[in-house]
């Protein structure tokens, strides 16, 4: 012990040197395993912070999407009954401007479908949003085709082309960075075929794989 | 042989030794007295500081996480240290770290009926 304090050399007045080293070694040592930790601590909240509002956004922006293509196809609707109406009715001159219309509204959906496509394909190319990169679940695509040729009165509505029904569909969308991840869902949450009723919601990043598990 | 006559030169006599070694040990006994609070305050209150921003911060993170935890499964409760509050426009953690009381209000994605 002696030794160990006045650090074994034949110099007795540096007695206390060892002593105050080991204390300055531990004080560091807690200090920039302190620091460490709290940076770790920060970035893992500037993480998630980055992903949830990555998937966030995707999520709204889908949710929108579905949305806008719902009402969009009640235009049509209207507008095709406007120009059947009209051709019944025998007055020719209201049909070419109700026509110029249900095109402009075909086209408007089909804009909103083909900006979802490019969104489909830069996730998957950028890993995730521009500022934040992992590991992305693929995104739903907008289950909504239309059928092609258009009829006599021109371009029809979007019909849904999902599999299972509007009432159980469920659009997910995940992405995953180290350990933490981010994840939300679109839903009808009342049934019914109202134009605003799809919701996004958190939900558990792993909601989806606990899903495919019990479905097997 | 040099060696021995250089060690014999510089050799002092033992009671010339005395008197300065004991002046030295003294002035090291009264630097040391003089430098040991000093350092013992630094390293003291380094310590309380590195100690009470850890806490903080350590506070801090779990109620974030608390809270993010929340906002993912609606059926987290309260604990006895973060107390969360929830609305339609989302979900607000709160607990008294150290000194400090650190609140993390989480926003839902979409407005909801409670």
């Amino acid at each position: 012990m002696k030794c160990f304090l006045k650090s074994c050399s034949s110099n007795e007045d540096g007695a206390l040197h060892v002593l105050l080293i080991l204390i300055f070694l531990a004080f560091s040592m807690a200090a920039f395993g302190s620091f460490f930790w709290l940076h770790r601590w920060n970035k893992i909240v500037q993480t998630q912070m980055d992903l949830d509002r990555c998937v966030g956004s995707l999520a709204i922006h889908f949710k929108t999407a579905l949305t806008l293509t719902q009402k969009i196809n009640s235009s049509i609707v209207a507008t095709r009954t406007a120009i059947e109406a009209a051709q019944a009715s025998l007055q020719f001159e209201a049909i070419p401007p109700l026509e110029v219309l249900l095109n402009s509204e075909a086209l408007a959906q089909e804009a909103i479908l083909g900006s979802w496509k490019i969104k489909q394909t830069l996730w998957l190319t950028q890993q995730g949003c521009h500022d934040i990169h992992g590991l992305p679940l693929p995104l739903p695509g907008v289950p909504y085709k239309r059928d092609i040729p258009p009829d006599l009165t021109g371009p029809q509505p979007a019909r849904w082309s999902a599999t299972n029904g509007r009432e159980s569909a469920r659009f997910y969308f995940g992405l995953s960075k180290g350990s933490r991840a981010s994840a939300a869902l679109v839903e009808l949450k009342k049934k019914g075929i109202t134009y605003d009723d799809w919701k996004a919601n958190w939900t558990h990043p792993f909601k989806k794989l606990r899903e495919w598990a019990n479905l097997d | 042989m040099k060696a021995l006559l250089f060690r014999i030169i510089i050799k002092k006599q033992p009671d010339q030794i005395q008197p300065d070694r004991r002046r030295v040990n003294g002035q090291a006994f009264v630097e040391m007295l003089m430098v040991l609070p000093i350092l013992t305050t630094l390293l003291f209150g380094g310590g309380a500081l590195l100690y009470h921003f850890w806490k903080k911060n350590e506070c801090a993170h779990l109620v974030f996480e608390t809270t993010h935890r929340a906002l993912l499964d609606s059926q987290t409760r309260s604990s006895p240290k973060v107390s969360l509050q929830q609305d339609s426009d989302g979900i607000t953690g709160q607990a008294r770290c150290e000194s400090a009381t650190e609140t993390v209000r989480l926003p839902r994605l979409e407005r909801e009926e409670l």
